[in-house]
């Protein structure tokens, strides 16, 4: 393999990274969101806090 | 001690409030105007690091650090440069802290061919990170010498060299699979 192969290789993969589909990058995001308001319906406020309790 | 009068302190409140109140819309303004990198920014950092969860991590990493930044350049072409230029950085530390991590394999994008695209990416991810970006960015993006001796603030001559020893070692790596 040459240096012209190599190159033309690596082009072609970085071009079908770039062509690659909208959602791949929207899902985590929306993931993450998912995770942070199951997180807060699953221990409201009150009982996240990490004060200790009044002796 | 001598007191402050009343109003001079209330003058001292408001002048924190201004402040906070102009830093919080700075802030929201500077937001809006990186957000045109965006684009730019999460395709550059997915071909550094050939994993979209971790192209997110690394732009939402140099976007805080662009919105915590002192000073931004004010023309367009230069604040183009910067954004480019940290959000390479962000990556290239990105990849010297997760590149032994199997997770950075997994969760690959879909793309035409993806076993190829797997092969390649298995390959690019034994390069040090610096080899792995200048290919990124010469290849990838077709940036000049210059553009990518600017992105990683590095001498022209270095560019060309680290380009040749990364495309070498690609060459033995994907001759020895």
């Amino acid at each position: 393999m040459n240096d012209k192969q190599v190159d033309q290789l690596l082009k072609d993969h970085f071009d079908r990274l770039s062509h690659q589909k909208k959602e791949d990058f929207i899902v985590p995001r929306a993931l993450k969101k998912l995770i942070f308001l199951s997180s807060s319906l699953l221990f409201p406020r009150d009982y996240r806090k990490t004060d200790s309790p009044r002796q | 001690m001598k007191k402050l009068p009343r109003n001079t302190v209330t003058s001292y409140k408001e002048l924190a409030m201004n402040q906070i109140m102009h830093g919080a819309k700075a802030i929201s303004h500077r937001a809006e105007i990186l957000e045109v990198y965006r684009a730019e920014s999460l395709r550059l950092a997915l071909r550094i690091t050939g994993n979209p969860v971790a192209a997110e991590d690394v732009v939402q990493t140099a976007y805080l650090r662009l919105l915590q930044a002192p000073k931004l350049p004010v023309l367009v072409p230069e604040l183009a440069r910067y954004t480019r230029r940290t959000v390479t950085n962000c990556a290239i530390d990105y990849l010297k802290l997760h590149q032994s991590n199997a997770e950075l394999l997994e969760n690959l994008p879909n793309t035409e061919n993806p076993m190829l695209d797997f092969e390649i990416n298995q390959i690019l991810n034994e390069l040090t990170p610096e080899h792995r970006a200048i290919l990124a960015l010469h290849l990838g993006e077709g940036y000049s010498y210059r553009e990518i001796a600017d992105a990683l603030n590095i001498p022209m001559g270095t560019v060309a060299s680290r380009l040749n020893l990364a495309r070498t070692e690609f060459k033995k790596l994907w001759g020895d699979k």
